[in-house]
């Protein structure tokens, strides 16, 4: 095996949390290590994309997601609660509504869209299977 | 019963016949969907997590090969009549699309024979 490969494997699976890396980070290895073909020296960038994402997945609890439907619903709530405490973080400390604020609202929306476009980049199929 | 979803579908139909750690998951599966399905470790692991809390895969035994651990998985009894059901009802799917198939052609055929018969001369 090429000690680069695996390093970019072992990099790639840091993504997962902890407790998850420990049930399953050796076996996943062991796949990853037996998929790649012969000469291979690091990850290519799907099999990086599909481990961030499975994280992210992990992470975000949307492996119990089945749709983007159900995703959107997951994610409003977490952009909501963002949005509600960067106003009220704004209101106690008097500055109000301010160009920083706005800042942080966008963020908390991008956590939203970034969610939605965790569920959408795997494609339905693939996304059903974690999920089905 | 909600339908298997088709990655779903074929990981069950991959461990009907053998036990197989990850790695022959995925060959098993791009074999049983002749290429279409290419599963990733991403996806395939979520998915045993699920089907092992659901009681359909279960763990048949670990091995170390070569320094690496391997899982091998196992369809249960449950997993069985679930892949089952779910076959029935894809084949009654295709059968009752077949039959529409079929009737779409009869009426097709019937439709040309009458246009046929309105233009020739009388």
């Amino acid at each position: 095996v090429n000690p680069s490969l695996e390093r970019g494997y072992r990099r790639l699976l840091r993504a997962y949390p902890r407790a998850y890396r420990r049930h399953r980070g050796e076996e996943m290895l062991a796949t990853l290590l037996e998929a790649a073909p012969p000469g291979r020296s690091r990850p290519t960038r799907d099999e990086a994309a599909d481990l961030l994402a499975g994280a992210a997945r992990e992470r975000l609890g949307l492996h119990a997601v089945p749709n983007l439907a159900a995703g959107l619903r997951l994610a409003a709530p977490i952009a909501l609660t963002l949005a509600a405490a960067t106003s009220v973080g704004g209101w106690m400390l008097g500055t109000g509504p301010s160009p920083s604020i706005g800042l942080v609202l966008a963020v908390a929306w991008t956590v939203a869209v970034a969610a939605r476009a965790i569920v959408a980049r795997v494609g339905p199929a693939m996304l059903a299977l974690a999920c089905w | 019963v909600t339908p298997l979803q088709e990655p779903t579908f074929l990981v069950l139909a991959a461990l009907a016949g053998e036990a197989l750690h990850g790695y022959g998951i995925i060959q098993a599966v791009t074999e049983l969907s002749e290429g279409r399905v290419e599963l990733r470790p991403g996806t395939l692991y979520p998915a045993l997590d699920r089907l092992t809390a659901d009681g359909l895969v279960e763990l048949a035994r670990e091995e170390v090969v070569d320094n690496r651990l391997r899982r091998y998985y196992r369809l249960t009894d449950r997993g069985a009549t679930r892949l089952g059901e779910d076959m029935e009802r894809q084949r009654r799917n295709a059968e009752a699309a077949a039959a529409q198939l079929a009737a779409r052609a009869a009426s097709a055929t019937s439709s040309s024979r009458r246009r046929a018969s309105r233009v020739a001369p009388a």
